[in-house]
């Protein structure tokens, strides 16, 4: 049974002392946001769950030596970062840059404002157009992949992902940039052929 | 869209995201006033993140959770 706890405070330091429910509710406080941020992250649900539960065993090792630097979120969200990143390593991911990526100057985005239009909560209903997305996603190259999960889907804070990743703000922003562009550009290309 | 546009497009991320009051943004603010071009590219942005902002989350599979707790040997809500 998972017990509650005043604060998060209170259940840092009942886990640290070795209090199994504490430990416990951290899991399961974190479980979802983990294990979506490691889908995210490798596109793959087997590879997820090791994610996820590497990540919890060393959350829970390295607990006694959590000092409260930054929020408890945002440390599971490095430990978790770090292990799907070094997955996507062991499976040799090819890796490469955005940051020559160039605009296609002549897109109609007017027509692709049109076509998403107002209510894209209607338009994730489409399968098709979610497996393009979630392509889309798993195309990206990881530096810039995280970048973009972390920020736009986790809604952390450039500053939080920068001290995460060891990157100063500008380059974490860069990333953000070049892949919101390759995304668009990836959806755009769907729109056109939807179009045809 | 023009070369003076194409070197507004950087900056146009930091219009996305923070820094709203700062002075750089009054000035790309004031760009994307005149240039339809340029709002068409933000307009088309902020909706590709609010698109994928609309995928679903993922809930832990029952499998993979009881997985979970027993790799970690301890106990789950259920256990």
């Amino acid at each position: 049974m998972v017990l509650t706890y005043e604060s998060e405070e209170q259940l840092i330091e009942r886990a640290k002392d070795g209090d199994r429910g504490a430990q416990a509710a951290i899991v399961k406080k974190y479980e979802q946001m983990v294990y979506n941020v490691a889908l995210r992250l490798t596109g793959n649900a087997e590879e997820a769950e090791g994610v996820m539960q590497e990540t919890f065993l060393k959350v829970l090792e390295a607990l006694p030596t959590f000092r409260g630097d930054s929020q408890l979120g945002t440390w599971i969200y490095r430990i978790a970062t770090n292990f799907a990143l070094m997955q996507l390593r062991k499976r040799k991911v090819p890796t490469y840059s955005l940051d020559e990526y160039n605009l296609d100057e002549t897109r109609d985005l007017a027509s692709f404002n049109r076509a998403i239009g107002d209510n894209p909560e209607a338009l994730v209903l489409n399968a098709e157009l979610r497996q393009v997305m979630e392509q889309a996603i798993e195309a990206l190259p990881p530096k810039y992949k995280t970048a973009f999960v972390l920020k736009d889907l986790e809604g952390l804070s450039l500053q939080q992902i920068a001290d995460m990743l060891n990157l100063n703000v500008a380059t974490v922003k860069t990333h953000i940039h070049r892949a919101r562009l390759f995304l668009r550009d990836r959806l755009a290309d769907y729109v056109e052929r939807a179009r045809k | 869209m023009n070369t003076q546009c194409l070197h507004k497009v950087e900056d146009i991320c930091a219009a996305l995201d923070e820094e709203l009051d700062s002075e750089r943004c009054k000035i790309i603010r004031a760009h994307l006033e005149a240039c339809p071009h340029c709002c068409a590219v933000v307009d088309s942005i902020r909706k590709t993140i609010r698109l994928f902002q609309c995928l679903p989350r993922a809930d832990v599979p029952e499998e993979v959770d009881l997985r979970l707790w027993k790799v970690l040997r301890l106990e789950g809500p259920e256990a």
